[in-house]
């Protein structure tokens, strides 16, 4: 056999449907392997959740990464040489508008993998969590010359109580020197220059004062977080944020999610146990264990998602282009 | 009201499935016409009761599982009505039905109540990827009950229903057609899903469960289409991966939800 024939067969091979039909099917039964695995946890998880051996093989044949194992990533890039040779094979021959808008569609399939390929090289993401009336400069956080003013938070609900929206209110100095007021609502992110912030959660800031040994310690704790009064015995000081004491409940219920009516709860704990407890109104000093704690005031911190991703430009692109061979597939005029 | 045209609904669909396979049993042209009855009155309670539903909560019945697999029965009976133009047969028709009363029996196990819609779920894209997934998963339902069909009358039983049938290569052309119309509406669910995804999440795609069984669907009924096109797997193969592409329809709609948690949470 000739280098020219062989170089023909394999060609040949590449686009052929057989080995298409193969992908897709591979391609189908690799991504359910890890739609049943849970993926990305450290390698230990999976000795312990699958035991030694199992768990061994399933970080060995990368299960515990299914979508970035050299393997599916062979297999989609595969996928995509084989599209590709087989579009551009029948390039040449499209009589009419359907078989045009055929081709069409598969080589979108291209551009919707190119912005996948771009999404996950390039791709930035980072989660902050700011208190409101404070800032953050996101230079830091791969966002040069960035900087982002919280002004305002706040939840609307339905008559029910149930969350209607979470709005945060900002303020975004850009890396041109623009400043931005916008409201971030869920589904509704502030875009600017390919730059996203998204609404991604909020919860409750606990400000006040403990005295620990003496020193005073300012603090500003998300409730449930802690405050070390004692490391060698492990004993620490948690602040819980009460919105709505209820006075006859359980202590750490809430009648709604509003601020009607204000608390913190601080506990002192060593290991696991309670030593002490105290609920504290706004403005009140008192001691719990021998740790005097003052509370002072509280706020809302919004959770923001800040990402900046190239490939969904190219994705959106894509996805037009595969719209336009849907139609022209489906919609024109059959020639006979 | 709402809850009457539900169990309207229902019962109807219940005396659907009690009817065809008595004629399945015993033919004859009144019991095929009662069975065909059951079923028009049995969607037309279902549009009632998800029209009523939408009037009572403000807004189009969209917002749980429990709708969705209301629409999800609705849907696969409206592509079944629309097939009676070219295919009449009960067994067909005891076959959606069995299908259609199993969703709805397994909604009356979900939690009904019609809320207001979650923040997450205040979007446009909500309109555009529930109503394509009602076609593509009421399409991908009728090509299932016809593969089932196919299957049944190329093993040759000898029984008037099944002599009745129309000839194995129109049935098969007939699942080619009801998935060639579902798949570019199921590319239409993975497309408004991923926009969606974007302007919620800041990702158009996590590999959570519910997108990558949105997505092995998807590929199940490509390798379908392709198989059929290139080489012309008909028949027999080809109505076993209709079967297969279905059983992954289910999977992602029902298995998912209970058995893969996933951000994906609400359907
Ligand atoms: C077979 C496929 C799918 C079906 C039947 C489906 C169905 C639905 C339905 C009915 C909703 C409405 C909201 C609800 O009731 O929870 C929804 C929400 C949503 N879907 Fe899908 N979906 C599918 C695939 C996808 C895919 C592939 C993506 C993304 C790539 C996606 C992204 C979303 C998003 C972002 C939401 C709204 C947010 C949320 O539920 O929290 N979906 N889906």
């Amino acid at each position: 056999m000739s280098g020219n024939s062989r170089k023909r067969l394999d060609l040949n091979l590449l686009s052929s449907m057989k080995l298409g039909l193969l992908l897709l099917l591979l391609l189908g039964i690799m991504a359910s392997l890890g739609s049943f695995f849970p993926q990305g946890q450290p390698p230990g998880f999976y000795r312990v959740y699958y035991g030694e051996l199992p768990g061994r093989l399933i970080v060995f044949l990368s299960l515990d990464h299914v979508y970035r194992s050299w393997w599916f990533l062979t297999l989609a890039a595969l996928f995509a040489l084989n599209t590709l040779t087989c579009s551009l094979k029948r390039i040449k021959k499209t009589p009419d508008l359907r078989s045009r808008g055929s081709v069409i569609l598969h080589l979108s399939i291209l551009v919707i993998l190119a912005g996948a390929v771009i999404s996950g090289v390039m791709a930035r993401h980072t989660y902050v969590e700011i208190g409101t009336g404070k800032s953050l400069d996101l230079t830091a956080m791969g966002f040069p010359g960035y900087s982002l003013r919280v002004k305002e938070f706040k939840v609307e609900y339905y008559e029910n109580l149930q969350p209607k929206q979470y709005i945060s209110s900002v303020s975004l100095k850009t890396a041109d020197g623009q400043e931005i007021e916008r409201e971030i609502q869920v589904n509704r992110p502030l875009k600017y220059k390919g730059l996203k912030i998204y609404q991604a959660s909020y919860g409750w800031l606990a400000r006040g004062e403990a005295v620990i040994n003496g020193k005073e310690v300012p603090f500003e704790l998300a409730s449930g977080r802690e405050l070390d009064t004692d490391p060698d015995k492990n004993e620490r000081l948690a602040f819980f944020f009460i919105p709505d004491f209820d006075e006859q409940g359980d202590t750490l219920h809430s009648r709604s999610p509003l601020p009607n009516n204000p608390r913190l709860v601080a506990v002192l704990f060593q290991d696991k146990q309670v030593m002490a407890r105290e609920v504290l109104a706004e403005g009140e000093t008192r001691g719990v264990g021998g740790y005097p704690v003052t509370f002072s005031g509280y706020l809302y911190y919004t959770g923001l998602e800040i990402k900046k991703d190239p490939g969904v430009g190219i994705l959106y692109a894509g996805f037009v282009i595969l719209l336009l061979g849907l139609v022209m597939r489906y919609l024109a005029p059959e020639k006979h | 009201m709402e809850a009457n045209f539900n169990l309207l609904a229902y019962i109807f669909l219940l005396a659907a499935v009690i009817l065809s396979l008595i004629s399945l049993w015993r033919p004859g042209r009144l019991i095929s016409y009662m069975v065909q009855a059951s079923l028009i009155l049995s969607f037309a309670y279902l549009t009632l009761a998800l029209v009523l539903r939408s009037i009572a909560a403000g807004r189009l019945p969209f917002a749980n599982l429990y709708e969705f697999t209301l629409l999800f029965a609705w849907g696969i009976l409206l592509f079944y009505l629309i097939s009676r133009r070219v295919i009449k047969s009960d067994l067909l028709a005891a076959l959606v039905a069995i299908l259609v009363v199993i969703i709805l029996s397994y909604s009356n196990t979900l939690s009904s109540g019609p809320g207001p819609l979650m923040p997450a779920l205040q979007s446009v894209w909500l309109q555009f990827h529930v109503i394509t997934a009602i076609i593509a998963y009421g399409a991908f339902g009728l090509s299932f009950c016809l593969a089932i069909i196919y299957i049944i009358k190329e093993k040759g039983y000898d029984s008037p229903d099944v002599n009745n049938l129309p000839s194995l290569a129109k049935l098969d052309n007939l699942l080619h057609w009801s998935v060639a119309i579902g798949f570019p509406f199921m590319t239409l669910v993975l497309i408004t899903g991923a926009v969606w995804a974007e302007e919620v999440w800041g990702r158009w795609w996590g590999w959570d469960p519910k997108e990558t069984w949105a997505l092995i669907t998807w590929l199940i009924y490509a390798a379908y289409l392709h198989a059929r096109k290139t080489y012309g797997w008909r028949g027999k193969r080809s109505a076993i991966m209709a079967i297969v592409g279905f059983l992954a329809v289910l999977f992602t709609l029902f298995g998912v939800s209970l058995l893969l948690p996933g951000a994906h949470s609400y359907v």
